[in-house]
């Protein structure tokens, strides 16, 4: 029998560390710098109790099934818990559900999306309400009390996104009523499809001071239709998340500032929130953390590069 | 007689039948994957690769992935090459990605970094060679700027040597001749593993690739060209990321580019504007050059597809494309057999990375004609395959309509060959009511760009009339199996029986056929003594004793051997209580006083050890009863934790031990102990009574082998 099991498990070509416990991160875009962060935080978290992370996202094309697929190979395998930034609001919510139903942790990183009350279910957001007053207030203390701004890559799909431009509406109102917001650009973009709505938008407003853009591949459209209308430097740009390249054009001043979420506490919350729930001990249902305004003034410092931090192989 | 064989030597064959069972199986399936390696792209070949994610085609000798998916990877050779060199031309896309080779591959999946192994390619957002490694996440070892800058579109030829922990690359731009060289070593490096090819965030080109057993010089002349790292950078923070782009592409380093067109295919007829493509489709074909903005929803053929239809477009000579990219496109529409299609005379890159989500359609509204020339999703039941030179075409068929699904390259085998007829699958592709659906056929065909468009939903129900006779097949070989076994089985059983029978005939010929000769002789001689008048009546009484004395003996025999066989008491009493009523038989009312004790929880015997513990308990007994003039015996049963012990004692004349042993059948009651497992131990001297103890286990604990032997009833005693 013991060679039988042998041979078998050597035709099948069985993986050595099955036995291990394991936690399913499954993020939105795995290789963005923001995305490592939080890898780097889930790791480190993980390590301290003895649990491996298995990470895997969506790599571009069919997102979304690509997502459910490990959600689903997480809940067969038994994996301790689910860490989901969800590429699409409505779609992974049965498979969410079934997780749930097996008793399994699900923490949704990052995206509010709507599902019902679970004991298993927590979230743990950014503070979009945050992130939005931050870049008003930058723009109002770069560009003084009146100007032409523009708000692009406004997602209507995305609760995070709605609510990030409204605050930062609501604020700008509130603390330079003068600054007039003369273009909302929604939809997700395509980095080229962004680049040529912006370009448009500063030829219809050659006046325009500032440009508050809510994602990443808008910010890269954004700069490079910037660059292209020869208007660098005439232009503050302030976006949303961190990607290394977005990092390098802070520090080379082509982009103003950066809100950036703190995806590394976030990932240490998550795994936290998984192992207290399997302690038995209760969790709140939502925690929020607070994004900070990158700048080229503080990016070097020590707590901003920590939470910067991709180191996210476990620490010996 | 069959000799039987020891336990070990069966274990033995086992072992090595199954040893030589995965020997033979490594070979088998390993056969094709030893170094040296070299692609057979030329010939059109390329079962031995297998896809990970990516849109991969074989196209003029090259390997293509047209997808501008992050991470999709393209694998082949064996997880046990070691120190080997790689060498590939590769060539990059599209924008604003990489494109290269891994080695030392392992736990390979789909998703960017998901592989064990060492990444080393060509990126063009920084125009640099990269060596790193990927452990389901990315760590950047050496990247270094590329002299001349990565050119989109223009043939690289990357050598990659990994020999110890030591790993160098060299990559040579194909049309300009430089070089640039990278190589670091690490300390706990991944030590072996496949090769494969990989693109990231664009499409690329693969060809020539070979694969041999590394040198040592091989590396040298890598390392003395560049700039060794003893130690990889993989940069963990930030500013680690900052430092090293300030020391390898402070020259070189251009992020957000434009992702607007390249001037070399720039629009020149800017001036008309944009129509629908269902526009297109609509109207009549039309002299006039139509512009078209569109995603490339396939790229060979090429389609595109905007938010009101799809249509085919030719080009008069061929372009780069991606899936995803978005593109403008000049030219005159014609139709092809009731099917519109646009003639370009000019293609012009507008943007990449847009993905077009397929519509999930049945098949009727696909044979409707409404989706012509879109990307749709259906599912449908495999009824056939075939292939023909690279096509690949899977006949479909759902509740209502039968289509076609077809695939192009080679690459596609693999997937190809899993799928079996009767799955239900669920395709993703271009829908086209074209020139090879012919009236009464196929409704409809589905255009794939590859086969990883294909899912399989559910296998082929197990029963199935094509599968009948494999089914009839299998009841005849299990019933010829169980009568085979079952003719054997009896077969076994008719010798034991033969066997038995023998020995009873010599045990009858051995005692009772003796003694009735005896008894016969001593009456032959009182009978012609009295007939010659020579013989005295003292001689005649002796005699005539000596005859009532063998008689009585064989009478004991003879019920003694019948007890023997009698079932009852070796299956249904307790050993004790069959012993005791054995020797009634053997002295006929008359025997020392018999004591029974009884220790232990009793338990279950299995028959072995009961049969053997009443055999030895009854020859026992009837040594006594010959031989030992005892007045008492005590018959003594003791049950332990996992073995039984009988012990038969008497207060008789005893005898020497163990010179007289073969007189009273020690040799015999010890081989039925020892055939049972157990052990006999006799315990006697002359006056002093003899006490005989057998100890055996009480359940069955014989192999498979000693099973079968014993049913066999090769071997034992005979009772001669």
């Amino acid at each position: 029998m013991a060679v039988l099991a042998i041979a078998n498990c050597f035709i099948c070509g069985c993986h050595s560390a099955s036995s291990h416990r394991f936690i399913s991160a499954i993020p939105r875009d795995e290789t963005v710098a923001y995305s490592v962060s939080e890898h780097a935080g889930l790791s480190n978290a993980a390590h301290r109790h003895n649990i491996s992370i298995y990470w895997n996202g969506s790599s571009g094309t069919n997102g979304t099934e690509q997502q459910i697929a490990m959600v689903e190979r997480a809940i067969s395998r038994g994996y301790l818990g689910i860490v989901l930034t969800p590429t699409a609001p409505f779609s992974l919510d049965t498979v969410i559900e079934r997780a749930l139903a097996k008793k399994i942790p699900v923490v949704i990183l990052g995206a509010p999306i709507s599902l019902p009350r679970d004991p298993n279910l927590s979230f743990i957001l950014n503070d979009y309400q945050r992130s939005g007053a931050l870049a008003a207030e930058r723009i109002h203390q770069r560009i003084g009390n009146k100007g032409d701004i523009a708000v692009v890559g406004i997602d209507p799909m995305s609760p995070g996104s709605t609510i990030d431009a409204d605050a930062f509406e609501s604020t700008l109102h509130e603390i330079a009523p003068n600054i007039n917001i003369v273009s909302r650009l929604t939809g997700p973009y395509s980095p080229g499809q962004a680049e040529i709505a912006i370009e448009q938008v500063l030829d219809e407003h050659p006046h325009l001071k500032a440009i508050y853009s809510l994602n990443l591949g808008i910010t890269h459209g954004a700069v490079a239709a910037i660059r292209d209308s020869q208007r660098d430097g005439l232009i503050t740009l302030v976006g949303n998340d961190q990607a290394l390249d977005l990092l390098f054009l802070v520090r080379q001043n082509v982009i103003d500032s950066l809100v950036v979420q703190d995806m590394r506490g976030m990932g240490v919350q998550a795994v936290e929130n998984i192992v207290a729930l399997h302690e038995g001990r209760t969790i709140p249902p939502v925690t929020y953390f607070q994004p900070v305004l990158l700048t080229r003034a503080n990016i070097d410092t020590e707590t901003m590069q920590q939470r910067l931090k991709m180191d996210w192989r476990p620490s010996p | 007689m069959i000799r039987p064989y020891p336990r070990w030597a069966i274990i033995a064959a086992v072992l090595a039948l199954a040893v030589m069972t995965l020997f033979l199986y490594t070979s088998v399936m390993h056969r094709d994957r030893r170094l040296p390696y070299h692609d057979s792209f030329a010939q059109n070949k390329a079962t031995e690769w297998t896809p990970i994610g990516g849109n991969w085609q074989l196209i003029d000798g090259a390997v293509v992935n047209r997808s501008d998916e992050n991470g999709a990877k393209l694998v082949t050779g064996s997880s046990r090459w070691k120190d080997y060199q790689l060498d590939a031309d590769v060539k990059l896309i599209g924008h604003d990605g990489d494109v290269g080779l891994i080695a030392r591959v392992g736990d390979e999946e789909r998703g960017a970094d998901s592989y064990n192994g060492y990444y080393i390619g060509l990126r063009s957002p920084d125009s640099a060679l990269v060596i790193g490694h990927a452990d389901h996440g990315w760590m950047e070892g050496r990247p270094v700027a590329m002299l001349g800058g990565v050119q989109i579109g223009v043939w690289y030829h990357l050598t990659v040597v990994l020999f110890g922990c030591d790993i160098g690359a060299e990559a040579t731009n194909l049309v300009s001749g430089q070089k640039t060289y990278a190589a670091f070593e690490e300390k706990l490096c991944v030590e072996q593993g496949k090769i494969g090819l990989r693109s990231m965030s664009t499409g690329g080109a693969w060809r020539n690739i070979n694969a041999q057993a590394a040198t040592p010089a091989a590396l040298v002349a890598i390392r003395s060209r560049s700039s060794f790292l003893a130690t990889p950078n993989y940069p963990t923070r930030e500013d680690d990321y900052d430092n090293m782009r300030e020391a390898y592409f402070s020259s070189t380093f251009l992020p957000a580019r434009s992702y607007r067109v390249e001037p070399a295919l720039h629009n020149h007829s800017s001036g008309v504007p944009p129509v629908s493509i269902e526009m297109v489709r609509t109207s009549e074909s039309q002299t006039a050059e139509v512009k078209l903005q569109g995603v490339v929803t396939l790229t060979s053929p090429l389609y595109i597809q905007d938010d009101s239809g799809g249509i085919q477009v030719e080009l008069s000579s061929p372009v780069a494309l991606n899936l995803g990219d978005e593109v403008e496109v000049t030219g005159r529409t014609q139709e092809r057999d009731g099917s519109p299609f646009l003639l370009a005379s000019n293609l012009a890159l507008r943007g990449d990375h847009t993905l077009v989500a397929p519509v999930s359609v049945t098949s009727t509204q696909a044979a409707g004609g409404a989706f012509d020339a879109r990307l749709v999703e259906l599912r449908g039941i495999l009824k056939g395959k075939g292939t023909s030179g690279n096509q690949i075409t899977l006949q479909m068929e759902d509740s209502e309509q039968m289509f076609r699904i077809m695939d192009s390259g080679n690459l596609s085998l693999k997937t190809y060959d899993a799928l079996a007829p009767g799955s239900e699958l669920r395709v993703r592709g271009i829908c086209t009511i074209g020139p090879d659906n012919q009236p009464g056929a196929d409704a409809f065909t589905i255009l794939l760009g590859s086969m990883e468009d294909v899912e399989v939903l559910s296998g082929p129900p197990w029963w199935s009339p094509r599968m009948l006779p494999r089914y009839i097949l299998l009841v005849l070989s299990l019933i010829a199996a169980g009568l085979y076994t079952y003719l054997r089985i009896e077969r076994w059983n008719m010798r034991a029986i033969l066997d038995e029978r023998e020995r009873i005939a010599y045990s009858m010929h051995d005692t009772l056929a003796q003694s009735f000769a005896g008894v016969g002789f001593q009456l032959q001689g009182v009978r012609n003594g009295l007939r010659s008048g020579t013989l005295k009546f003292h001689a005649a009484m002796e005699k005539l004793d000596i005859a009532c004395n063998l008689a009585t003996q064989t009478h004991r025999e003879a019920s003694a051997q019948i007890s023997a066989l009698h079932p009852e008491y070796t299956e249904s009493s307790d050993i004790l209580t069959a012993l005791q009523r054995s020797t009634q038989f053997l002295l006929a009312g008359e025997f020392p006083r018999l004591e029974l004790v009884r220790s232990g929880n009793p338990r279950k015997l299995s028959m072995t050890t009961r049969d053997a513990l009443f055999q030895i308990g009854r020859e026992a007994i009837s040594n006594i009863l010959r031989h030992a003039a005892a007045s008492k015996i005590t018959l003594k049963l003791i049950y332990e934790a996992r073995q039984v012990a009988l012990e038969i004692c008497d207060n008789g004349r005893g005898f020497s031990y163990p010179e007289h042993a073969e007189d009273f059948g020690v040799r015999g009651m010890r081989h039925r102990a020892e055939r049972a497992h157990g052990k006999l131990v006799v315990e006697t001297s002359p006056g002093n009574g003899t006490c005989v103890k057998a100890r055996m286990p009480c359940g069955s604990r014989f192999g498979f082998a000693k099973r079968l032997q014993l049913y066999r009833g090769s071997g034992g005693p005979r009772g001669r």
